[in-house]
């Protein structure tokens, strides 16, 4: 849209209104009201729009007579609220026009209830938005009588206002490119004004930028006119220009964003909202929490419901479920890990990721093999305006990003990352040290991303990740070691690959499929002495998704869900301690069992299908099954699940859901030498009930409450079977049950132009009872309360600061009650109490980060300072023993932890 | 003691930035403006206790160099990194830190600043010959105040500026705990703010780019 051609400085006259699309339209949206339609919003990043909105109907405002009479002119900013229709539903003001009292808010308001857009649009549906509008009252000049301003074409020449035109062709002289600084993307929608002095008179011209960002002007008469460019949210640009007879002046202006945090790009639209529980965290909103390094998925610690790992485990347990019985999921794919070594990074970078959905419970049926949570990460979807990227160094590793664009419809990106973990320690590690750092510890990843849309409704995604990592060490005095090991070497390794195709069909509202296939391999190596552990996982999985719109009230979900893998084991280990036995109990080393396998193959295809009810204006009912099946167990299950959500306000909300979850049991509990063949699947009812009160666009409170009832858990015991060589023990079987019940709370206030935070509270208490006992236990991680307070902050002069701060219930201990001297193995044997009938302290933490940008013409520079455990808490995560079980030392979690890191992007 | 200490910083800190001045706002030209970069030198009062009891007050000297930025017209975040030592009693200590400071200018340029950040702090007896070093790291914290004095600034915006300056430090720890007293002088280079976030009169903003 181009501004009509206006006067605007040094003269006084009856008046004309000028309107202008902001260059940040659909940007700050941190005041919006939100419309009030139900279902609520989404929100959703105005990247993702494929089409931005676009005026087809302006209305001309009442210019107030008394400042007319007084020759005020004044700007009104308001925000309007546009259906998917193009029509204006809402308006509020955002900034209020200087001078309070003469009418101009009420003049801009009556008028844009008039306009009209042509809607926005996202994959070809058009959407409602909010954008903001700055209606400019100016003033016409008196004398000389100006020409009657015409509407500039698509592409923004300016009309010369005075002095008056000659009828003669019109020539282009002063052609420019606006830019932001720092990104280089263009900026449209922008009026550029030149202006000077011609007999002592003022003369001005004004332009606005095209969707290029390219303004022109034309029959500018030779000499030095001063250009100005105030764009709302940048500091003004200010410059003199020459212009020459007969020579076309070309420029490229980059203008300064007054603030480049990551919050001040959103826009709303309406996406029904249909989990009971489920946590969105946007990419740009997980690059600055404090307390992550700057890693994006370790965000998924602060959730409601995520119990906090012990230090290094990297493990995710949620609602009291063991880490194993939650899934992580890459677009839809099923990956073995997120995190390098025990949680110290995750394995995608922030720049491939969109965002990251995260479900306690209650999950949709197109999520399976899983009793406990959901965590799927979202890869972005590329669109990118120009080649861009960082680099990224930090204590710990040192990551590159590339994106370029193909045409306007798609884009490829390709990532990778190296740590220097290894590195470091070899040069700190003193000569005298105990044990030879070969390879310690290194980690390094991979991604290589291609999005393509040939038409608006088909979608073609390639995205290929990897990552692998790698320990080695030498022991310079094996006495140091357990004598069952033979050797001085010690060497673990991890190693998957995925490479996944989506592609993905939407031609109208009414029908919808998605179809993805991944295939890859993880490869697990872990050898000390004579122990190993070597597993190789060849795994392909294929998921189509059929949605189809029956009818306004009524759509239905179907898919497959096929999982096929191969696997090669070689196993050389003591039988592992199961969930509820303390470590380094009775662990015998000398005492391994034996398992190697070759090409072992495994099916697991699964159906499912799930029902969108709107029967009444607000209410959702959704009825799905999932069924599996489980090769290694020969069952399947159908696990009926059903959720609902009631939209009683349009801030009030109440929700429920109630469902069946399956999972198999651990490869090793079934295999013949390690565990028990004749196990079944383990099954989860979930019960959940919550509401939520959303009493600001930005702002929720959420309040859930949740029971799960677990069943045929596998279980350790001491039963004996028979088998073809005599009596045998039975070691597993299913008979443990486990229940977790509790209350979640989130109060979120969701990123706008400034803050973006959120508290929250867990209260939950999980029990198990093992097979044959006849009390129940504290799990492992049972945490009653789980306190997380964080929040960043968008400061003036491109600073962030942040902060987190955690308390939380210190984890159940099994005590040792006393020790006995094994004359065996030459050693002390400890004896326990009742399994984790003690606890650990407390453990709470306060971590800050500071982030500075520095923005200069075509790129940005930012560091980072992410301070760990402030106040240098000795949080204690277990106990240590000496030799003889008698004394106890506790053993501490991390000490306060500087992490320094740099960032160039372009 | 420590953790509620650090708490109150970081609330501190929010509270004292949550009211920006407008970001697009121009600001008039002056001294405390842009990005900072001080060098100072201390005289270091130091009083350390080890495993609860007093080792007395030792005299010393510090060096310290701050940088950072002006958020606004009256606050301001940055780094400080500091080294020194100090004698008494027949013990020897040095200590270094490296600490996020924010502050806050209270009246015309008189500043205080407050900080957080990691330290250490060794002690050793050099009579002893072989003895062990001792000493502790850990959260050191700061509190401090300077004025700024402008001497002789010709520079619109920005200039070179003499602080005297005092600061306390406090590094807290099971074993050792040291608190030094800081008073010396900080010369501080301003870079002062670009022309186009300077309210500027017309002559002088629109200048050939």
């Amino acid at each position: 849209m181009s501004g009509r051609g206006t006067l605007a400085r040094g003269a006084v006259a009856v008046g004309i209104c000028a309107a202008t699309l902001l260059p940040s339209a659909v940007r700050a949206q941190g005041k919006a009201q939100v419309p009030a339609v139900a279902p609520a919003p989404a929100e959703v990043d105005a990247a993702k729009l494929s089409k931005a909105p676009k005026q087809t109907k302006f209305v001309e405002a009442e210019y107030p007579q008394e400042a007319v009479d007084k020759g005020i002119t004044a700007e009104v900013v308001l925000l309007l609220d546009i259906s998917a229709a193009g029509k204006v539903t809402g308006v509020g003001v955002v900034e209020p026009a200087t001078l309070p009292g003469l009418g101009f808010d009420e003049a801009a308001m009556v008028a844009a209830q008039g306009f009209e857009f042509s809607p926005a649009e996202i994959d070809g549906k058009p959407v409602a938005v909010q954008l903001t509008y700055r209606y400019r009252f100016t003033l016409k000049p008196k004398a000389p009588p100006a020409p009657e301003p015409v509407v500039a074409p698509e592409g923004a020449a300016a009309t010369p206002i005075a002095p008056p035109a000659a009828p003669k062709p019109q020539v282009v002289n002063y052609v420019g490119l606006l830019r932001e600084r720092g990104t280089r993307l263009p900026m449209p929608g922008v009026l550029v004004t030149v202006f000077r002095e011609i007999d002592a008179k003022p003369v001005g011209f004004e332009a606005t930028t095209n969707a290029d960002g390219k303004f022109e002007f034309y029959d500018l008469l030779p000499g030095e006119w001063r250009v100005l460019i105030e764009a709302p949210g940048y500091y003004p640009f200010k410059t003199i220009e020459g212009i020459e007879a007969g020579l076309a002046t070309q420029v490229t202006y980059y203008a300064e964003r007054a603030s480049y945090n990551p919050f001040d790009v959103r826009v709303t639209a309406a996406r029904p909202r249909k989990e009971v529980s489920r946590t969105v965290l946007a990419a740009k909103e997980i690059d600055k929490i404090p307390g992550t390094a700057g890693d994006p998925l370790a965000v998924v610690q602060n959730f409601a419901g995520v119990a906090r790992s012990p230090l290094g485990s990297g493990q995710i347990v949620v609602r009291g479920s063991a880490p194993e019985d939650t899934r992580i999921f890459v677009d839809g794919a099923e990956v073995p890990l997120i995190y390098h070594f025990g949680g110290l990074r995750s394995v995608l970078p922030i720049g491939m990721l969109d965002a990251i959905e995260f479900y306690p419970g209650n999950f949709a049926p197109m999520y399976g093999r899983a009793t406990g949570g959901i965590i799927d990460v979202q890869v972005k979807k590329l669109e990118p305006k120009k080649v861009g990227g960082y680099a990224d160094v930090s204590l710990l590793d040192t990551g590159v990003f590339l994106e370029v664009p193909l045409g306007k419809k798609g884009g490829v990106a390709l990532a990778a990352r190296r740590s220097y973990i290894d590195g470091i320690l070899n040069a700190v590690v003193p000569s005298d040290a105990p044990v030879n750092i070969i390879s310690a510890p290194r980690y390094y990843d991979y991604q290589l991303l291609a999005n393509y849309r040939p038409a608006p409704a088909h979608d073609f995604r390639a995205f290929l990740f990897g990552a692998d990592d790698s320990l080695k060490l030498l022991f310079k005095n094996p006495a140091d070691l357990d004598t069952a090991v033979t050797d001085n070497r010690f060497s673990a390794s991890t190693s998957f690959y995925r490479s996944l195709l989506t592609y993905r069909y939407i031609p109208n509202e009414r029908f919808e499929n998605s179809v993805r296939l991944s295939q890859g391999r993880n490869w697990f190596d872990f050898k000390v002495g004579k122990l190993r552990f070597d597993l190789n996982v060849y795994s392909t999985q294929l998921r189509d998704n059929v949605r189809y719109k029956l009818a306004d009230w009524i759509s239905v979900s179907a898919g497959v869900d096929v999982l096929y893998s191969k696997s090669d084991v070689n196993i050389q280990l003591p039988r592992p301690p199961k969930e509820g036995e303390p470590m380094g109990g009775n662990f015998d080393l000398s005492d391994t069992l034996s398992a190697k396998i070759d090409n072992a193959v495994f099916w697991s295809p699964a159906a499912f299908a799930e029902l969108e009810l709107r029967p009444l204006a607000g209410l959702l009912i959704l009825p799905g099954v999932r069924v599996d099946h489980f090769q290694r167990t020969s069952q399947s299950p159908a696990q009926p699940r059903l959720t609902a959500r009631y939209q009683v306000t349009p801030q009030v909300a109440a929700k429920g859901g109630v469902g069946l979850f399956v999972q198999e049991p651990d490869f090793e509990e079934t295999d013949k030498s390690f565990g028990n063949p004749n196990l079944k699947a383990e099954r989860a009812l979930h019960y959940s009930a919550g509401a939520e009160f959303k009493p600001r666009p930005h702002i929720t409170l959420d309040g859930t409450v949740f029971y799960k009832d677990m069943s045929s858990l596998v279980s350790r015991t001491d039963t004996l079977t028979t088998g073809p060589m005599g009596p045998r023990p039975l070691v597993y079987d299913n008979g443990g049950t486990g229940r977790v019940y509790g209350l979640e709370l989130l109060f979120r206030h969701e990123f706008t132009d400034k803050f973006s935070g959120w508290l929250a509270y867990t209260l939950s208490r999980a029990e198990r009872r093992d097979s044959g006992e006849t009390s129940s236990r504290l799990f492992d991680f049972d945490q009653t309360h789980i306190l997380t307070l964080l929040g960043s902050y968008s400061l003036p002069r491109n600073w962030l600061v942040g902060g987190r701060f955690r308390l939380v219930s210190g984890n159940p201990i099994t005590p040792v009650s006393g020790s006995v001297f094994n004359a065996l193995s030459d050693r002390y044997d400890p004896t326990f109490g009742p399994p984790n009938s003690a606890r650990n302290q407390p453990f709470h933490q306060l971590d800050l980060r500071v982030d500075k940008r520095w923005i200069y013409q075509s790129w940005i520079l930012s560091v980072y300072l992410d301070i760990q455990n402030v106040y240098n808490r000795a949080n204690p995560e277990g106990l240590n023993y000496n030799f003889d079980y008698r004394k106890s030392k506790v053993q501490q979690g991390l000490p306060i932890l500087p992490i320094l890191g740099v960032r160039g992007e372009f | 003691m420590a953790g509620r200490f650090a708490t109150l910083t970081l609330a501190l800190a929010v509270v004292l930035a949550s009211g920006p001045a407008r970001a697009q706002t121009l600001e008039e030209p002056g001294g405390r403006q842009g990005y900072y970069l001080a060098l100072g030198g201390y005289g270091v009062v130091d009083h350390t206790t080890e495993k609860g009891e007093s080792l007395g007050a030792w005299g010393g000297s510090s060096f310290t160099l701050r940088l950072g930025q002006l958020l606004t017209r009256r606050f301001s975040l940055g780094l400080q990194i500091d080294s020194g030592g100090a004698k008494g009693r027949g013990q020897q200590g040095t200590f270094a830190g490296l600490s996020l400071e924010g502050g806050a200018a209270v009246v015309g340029n008189l500043a205080v600043r407050g900080g957080v950040g990691v330290g250490f702090v060794s002690l050793r007896d050099p009579a002893a010959e072989g003895a062990p070093t001792r000493g502790a790291a850990g959260s050191y914290y700061l509190l401090g105040a300077s004025y700024d004095f402008f001497p002789g600034r010709t520079r619109r915006s920005g200039g070179f500026s003499i602080s005297p300056t005092v600061q306390a430090r406090f590094l807290p720890s099971t074993n050792v705990s040291t608190t030094l007293l800081f008073i010396g002088v900080d010369f501080v280079w301003w870079t002062g703010l670009p022309d186009n976030q300077l309210n500027l009169p017309d002559a002088e903003a629109y200048r050939r780019r």
